[in-house]
């Protein structure tokens, strides 16, 4: 305030009239946490539920997508144990052309232990495996791109008897088809929560307004435009929309990281990468801050409509 | 002897009317009429008293006045303007030349008597360096200088009214519509309240005041509209009773150093 004022009582006087200033027309708007306390709670819910759905997409999205480049990113060459040639050259052979061929970035033996162990959960004990004319096995990694599978697979088998090249193509197409479908699902759970989300948003708004509703009347009466009554619900319930989305993706925000933690200990080469993880991603931070843009319009535009609704019904 | 109500002020000189009702009629709904033919003028510093049996449609007939309802039939003017012509954005500039105290008050619960009351002021854009000073000036005068900080649910019934009146005051409108203003109060309140409507209608302020309170109407002598089941009998210039006997023609500029 800018009166001095000569007297303590005089002062108190002055603060009530500072803060009655500023006072808002509507209950507590925005400035206390305690605002349209059953609203602030929905809302957050609601955001809550809005980001972990979104979490859920991009995570999925993600971890589909590294299971088919993985897999479109590697071959498996087999050397099937053959009378025309022994299984050192057939090796040999082998690691000669894939060395110089286009597009490959590393071809790897399986060591006879790496593939009695793969197969041991069927077969059982290595010592079995062992006595078993199994194939030799080569893991190849593409580069993304370069590599000509087909003209690579026509050289293997011309130059070496007993050779399949495994592209993975009926794993790859299924897992393709799989991981759309999830992806799908993943998109129909965000849209419908989002959707479900705006509807409670809007109802909640609406039960809201309805005990401020004499409050627009009486506002009206005193000769308030439509205009001001309007624009005093709007920015009430942009604030209350406001904080209570920032409490719900905070919230949310708060679980990603924790899961991002505990998916930081999976350490294991097979599944990192395949299974989804909520952990630390920029576009999932970035896109979570959208939930709070929507929440807001969507309540500002409900309050205001609801506003000049009831106001269209009186003279 | 000086006549605080001034001889003339009473009767309505056809021209500039504050209002004009032509023959009006309301109904709520599709119910039968709750107002009929209802005909009458007022003009620049009139004071009525509006009267009648409860049900008899005092309200409703000032709800038509505050703009809160369109007639079923007949035609009101406010302020030259014919309502029936006025375009609806229009509305809210002649509602804020009107004040009204509400039968049921109508304060904004979250809001302190001083909000409440300073809200007319607010609403016409005014800032609270310009306001402050005449919303607490007047809450004091009307015994609430102690309360200006309280919400309505901590005032008691008399006090919530004196809010809604010192809220219908506060921006000097043209029109003050009361209805039953003094409904809650105590008979010496009730007069330091009248005190304040003759005070504003010597300033030129048109008052109608709805009340039951005989003692009033007799004490100020203004003319009645008296309503009987939603007719109009207007009562013309009762006797005027000595204004001495109650001290009410002693009214001084600054109702702060009122004699009551
Ligand atoms: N909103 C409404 N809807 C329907 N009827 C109403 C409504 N308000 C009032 N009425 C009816 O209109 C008639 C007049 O009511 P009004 O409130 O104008 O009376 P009043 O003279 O103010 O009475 P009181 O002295 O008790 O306040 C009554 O019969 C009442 O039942
Ligand atoms: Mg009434």
């Amino acid at each position: 305030m800018s009166t001095p004022s000569p007297t303590p009582e005089t002062e108190q006087t002055d603060t009530h009239a500072g803060r009655a200033m500023t006072a808002p027309i509507l209950p507590g708007t925005g400035h206390s946490p305690m605002a349209g306390e059953g609203l602030t709670r929905v809302i957050a819910i609601m955001c809550f539920l809005a980001s972990v759905a979104l979490g859920a997409w991009m995570a999925v999205g993600q971890a589909a997508n590294n299971w088919t480049l993985n897999l479109a990113q590697s071959l498996t060459l087999q050397l099937k144990p053959n009378a025309e040639m022994a299984a050192d050259e057939q090796m040999a052979t082998a690691l000669e052309i894939l060395k110089k061929a286009p597009g490959v970035v590393e071809a790897t033996p399986v060591s006879d232990t790496r593939a009695a162990s793969l197969l041991e959960p069927w077969l059982g004990d290595s010592t079995i495996i062992a006595t078993l004319p199994l194939p030799k096995l080569v893991e190849i990694k593409l580069a993304s791109s370069g590599s000509d599978v087909s003209a690579l697979a026509s050289q293997l088998t011309a130059a070496i008897p007993g050779a399949v090249l495994d592209d993975h193509s009926r794993w790859n197409n299924r897992l393709a088809r799989f991981a759309g479908a999830l992806r799908w699902l993943a998109f129909a759970v965000l849209a419908l929560i989002v959707t479900a989300s705006a509807m409670i948003v809007v109802f909640a708004t609406r039960a809201d307004m309805a005990s401020n509703h004499e409050i627009i009347e009486v506002l009206h009466l005193i000769g308030a435009e439509d205009r001001f009554i309007a624009g005093q619900f709007q920015k009430h319930f942009q604030w209350i929309a406001l904080w209570a989305s920032l409490m719900g993706i905070g919230a949310a925000a708060i679980v990603f990281l924790a899961m991002g933690q505990i998916s930081a200990f999976n350490v294991d080469p097979d599944t990192q990468g395949l299974l989804p993880t909520l952990a630390y991603r920029p576009e999932l931070y970035s896109a979570l801050f959208l939930i709070p843009v929507l929440t807001v319009v969507t309540a500002a535009l409900t309050a205001r409509q609801t506003v000049l609704r009831v106001l269209k019904e009186v003279m | 002897m000086s006549d605080g109500f001034g001889q003339g002020k009473f009767r309505s000189p056809p021209i500039n009317a504050i209002v004009k009702f032509e023959s009006v009629h309301m109904a709520y709904g599709k119910g039968a009429d709750v107002l009929r033919d209802i005909s009458f003028e007022l003009s620049p510093g009139d004071f009525r008293f509006l009267t009648g049996p409860s049900g008899a449609g005092k309200t409703t007939l000032l709800k038509l006045l505050y703009l809160a309802q369109r007639p079923t039939q007949g035609q009101i003017k406010l302020f030259g303007n014919t309502l029936s012509q006025t375009p609806r954005q229009e509305l809210p500039h002649l509602r804020r030349r009107i004040g009204v105290v509400f039968q049921e008050f109508r304060l904004i619960d979250h809001l302190t008597s001083f909000e409440n009351v300073a809200l007319p002021l607010r609403i016409a854009g005014k800032s609270l360096e310009e306001y402050r000073p005449d919303v607490v000036e007047l809450l004091t005068w009307v015994g609430l200088g102690e309360r200006i900080h309280e919400k309505p649910s901590a005032l008691s019934g008399g006090e919530q009214q004196r809010v809604a009146i010192a809220r219908a005051v506060v921006a000097k409108p043209d029109l003050l519509l009361a209805d039953e203003p003094t409904g809650n109060v105590d008979p010496e309140m009730s007069i330091r309240l009248l005190r304040l409507f003759l005070e504003l209608n010597k300033m030129g302020t048109t008052i109608v005041f709805a009340t039951h309170d005989r003692y009033l109407v007799e004490a100020v002598g203004a003319p009645e509209l008296h309503l009987t089941a939603g007719e109009l009998d207007q009562k013309n210039m009762p006797p005027m009773p000595p204004a001495s006997a109650l001290g009410l023609q002693d009214t001084s500029d600054h109702p702060g150093e009122s004699t009551l």
